[in-house]
């Protein structure tokens, strides 16, 4: 009949290039998980016409559940009396830990949603938004970056290839 | 947090003419309709004096609540515009994850 079904959905164990590498602990401080949480809601209630799939490399409802995970934990952090989040201790150092096992697909959502929202927030709104510098989000995209290249194991030593 | 009318009118006017008009509500806005840039600028005022739910967030900012209008009023003493407003996709969420 001239027609062609087509496999619309990638199965979660397809090998995606460059996706390799196992799941990874990371231990983000109170801070990140807080700006993370932050760039999540940013995505999914502020910046209109965002494309997930392409953008963000999850669909939008993938997102909203590893976002519901940083919501839970933001909910039971300390509030203080007026109702602001106790992040930081008094010399501004983070005071608390959110753990998880991430896959690198997640790893790699964070990281893009990230992005996205520093470059469409940029200076005028990421601060006020967010409550962090774009200089912290920086900071945050250099640790996810180095966390996806963790397979590649770039900071241990290695021998010269030069002869 | 609480503000008197005096500095809700200021802060309205700085945010209304600074970055979030042309970002938020130029054009066509959020909202759906167009708005100038006066209407954009009593919307916000009347969102810092009657909110419906006002809170204190991180980094010193407040966050205000229009629920009848969908509309959510961030302010930033920090922000040389004071702030930004917007109409927040999936209306109070968008309030309520604002920490």
């Amino acid at each position: 009949m001239g027609t062609r079904s087509f496999v619309n959905s990638v199965p979660a164990t397809a090998h995606l290039p460059g996706l390799e590498g196992q799941a990874l602990k990371l231990a983000l401080p109170g801070t990140h998980a807080l700006l993370l949480h932050q760039v999540m809601s940013v995505l999914l209630h502020v910046v209109r016409g965002v494309r997930f799939e392409a953008q963000i490399g999850v669909s939008s409802v993938a997102l909203e559940a590893l976002f519901r995970e940083f919501d839970a934990w933001v909910n039971a952090c300390e509030y203080d009396s007026q109702g602001v989040i106790v992040i930081r201790d008094a010399h501004g150092d983070p005071i608390s830990k959110f753990e998880k096992e991430f896959e690198p697909i997640e790893i790699r959502a964070l990281r893009n949603s990230l992005e996205v929202a520093l470059l469409d927030l940029g200076q005028n709104e990421f601060f006020t938004i967010t409550g962090f510098s774009l200089g912290e989000g920086k900071q945050l995209l250099d640790v996810l970056n180095a966390a996806l290249l963790a397979p590649l194991h770039l900071d241990e030593p290695t021998d010269s290839v030069a002869h | 947090m609480s503000l008197n009318e005096e500095e809700a009118k200021k802060i309205a006017r700085a945010i209304a003419f600074g970055h979030a008009y042309e970002k938020h509500a130029a054009n066509v806005s959020e909202a759906g309709e167009l708005i100038t840039q006066s209407s954009f600028e009593s919307l916000i005022l009347e969102t810092l004096l009657n909110p419906e739910k006002v809170r204190k967030i991180e980094a010193g900012r407040s966050k205000y609540w229009n629920a009848q209008e969908g509309f959510l009023v961030i302010v930033n003493p920090l922000d040389p515009d004071l702030g930004t407003a917007y109409w927040p996709i999936g209306g109070i969420d968008g309030y309520k994850v604002i920490r």
